[in-house]
């Protein structure tokens, strides 16, 4: 089952919490089915990807401020038409320990519409070999969306070939 | 503007809400005219809180929300009628009971399971631009059956419509048509509850029908127009909710609010010039 991150820091006790997303009405089980099988596109939780800046390859999917929830939901739901392209946005730097296996995730997301005000949050967890960024710095990332499987779970990542930190920030709270 | 266009265009997740949402609000707005007109507008808002209780149940235990929820409002479409061809309950009497009934079980069956989370949010207002392939396939199926079934038993839809008295005095089996208008109004429901949300279906149901009847006076004319003035309020309100980044649900209400009032001031021109 592929899970997304999303923390309802003002619905719920603890500050990190791991619940199903997408965000939006999800069809979980023809999800499950649809994802890729094979042993190729499903990586084991691995060494990083070189910490070099390479160019874009392959298809670049640009997610914008104006419509940045929903096409980071569309690749949550409909996993098989973004594999393997180049994801590039910005959004804030966020870690995240995760109590059960004691690891600790990367992510750079953006705060939307969760279920009091503005408690969700939506972006990617990321994978990159260079030094991490300060948390909540705001940051431009791009990499390669992958698949990789974690104690029989599924999860979605992108797999960074830039990280580059900004003076500038951008919308930190987005709608749609 | 076309250049906007273009651009909403290159984004294949509006291109599928585009068509899911075209399609859903012509079975709307066909099916509104009937329901207006038989004074049955708050059906889709009682079938709505029906579909939200259905959906928040199917999220909680983790199966596909519109197999699940599209039978039960079929059902609930039918004991609405039911309850209300009965001497005790009425129409609005009937819709309020079950609508907050459902409401509430839908509630506390998801506070006591996972929760309310974004999920169930977004079935009270929509998610028109999060739709899985599968999930798109099936509005689309659905949808098209909705047509053709109303454009094959427009007639007798007509007929128990305008005069259901006389439709059974001559052998018409109104029963049988309220019944089919009622489960087509429930798959509508059901399927642009992605769209609009729990809260803001019934406008799709509504207030294409009134902004016709505005204008026009004959069934047929009603029905068309009412048909092309939802086409076109929803692509104007998708348009509208990506250019200034408003959520798609109501800014396609809004634009419809705006229509009615045009067609209103325009109805009421027309009459004006007419008494001269």
């Amino acid at each position: 089952m592929l899970v997304l991150t999303i923390h309802l820091t003002g619905c719920v006790g603890s500050t990190r919490q791991t619940v199903e997303y997408p965000a939006s009405a999800p069809s979980y089980q023809s999800q499950e089915e649809e994802l890729p099988a094979s042993s190729s596109e499903i990586q084991e939780a691995q060494a990083p990807h070189s910490a070099e800046i390479e160019a874009p390859t392959g298809d670049l999917v640009e997610i914008g401020e104006r419509l940045f929830i929903a096409q980071t939901n569309d690749i949550y739901l409909n996993p098989e038409d973004y594999l393997g392209k180049t994801v590039k946005y910005q959004g804030i730097f966020k870690t995240m320990d995760w109590e059960e296996t004691g690891e600790t995730y990367h992510c750079v997301i953006r705060y939307g519409p969760g279920c009091c005000g503005y408690d969700g949050e939506a972006g990617f967890e990321v994978d990159w070999a260079g030094d991490w960024p300060q948390e909540d710095d705001w940051c431009e990332v791009v990499g390669v969306l992958e698949i990789y499987e974690q104690s029989g779970m599924r999860y979605l990542r992108l797999a960074l070939d830039s990280l580059t930190v900004l003076k500038e920030r951008g919308a930190e709270f987005v709608s749609t | 503007m076309f250049d906007v266009i273009f651009e909403m265009m290159s984004y294949t997740f509006l291109v599928r809400a585009v068509i899911v949402g075209l399609l859903v609000s012509l079975c709307a707005s066909l099916l509104g005219v009937s329901l207006v007109l038989k004074r049955y507008s708050m059906i889709g808002d009682g079938l709505s809180h029906v579909g939200f209780g259905a959906l928040a149940i199917a999220t909680a235990l983790n199966v596909a929300p519109l197999t699940v929820s599209i039978p039960i409002v079929v059902a609930a479409a039918f004991l609405l009628l039911r309850l209300s061809e009965s001497s005790k309950i009425k129409g609005d009497a009937a819709i309020a009971l079950i609508s907050t009934s459902s409401l509430a079980l839908g509630v506390i069956f998801i506070s006591v399971t996972t929760g309310m989370n974004t999920d169930v949010c977004n079935y009270m207002f929509g998610s028109i631009l999060a739709m899985s392939r599968a999930d798109v396939r099936l509005s689309i199926v659905l949808s098209i059956l909705v047509l053709i079934l109303f454009i094959l038993f427009y007639h007798k839809i007509f007929a128990v419509t305008f005069d259901e008295t006389f439709s059974r005095a001559v052998g018409t089996k109104a029963g049988i048509y309220n019944m089919l208008l009622a489960t087509l109004t429930a798959i509508t429901i059901v399927l642009g509850m992605r769209m609009m949300g729990a809260m803001l279906i019934s406008a799709l149901i509504i207030f294409p029908a009134l902004t016709s009847m505005r204008l026009c006076k004959r069934f047929q004319t009603v029905v068309i127009f009412s048909a092309v003035s939802a086409v076109l309020c929803f692509l104007v309100g998708i348009f509208l909710s990506y250019w200034y980044s408003l959520p798609t649900g109501a800014s396609v209400v809004a634009v419809n609010l705006a229509a009615l009032l045009l067609c209103s001031l325009a109805g009421a021109v027309k009459g004006g010039l007419q008494k001269r």
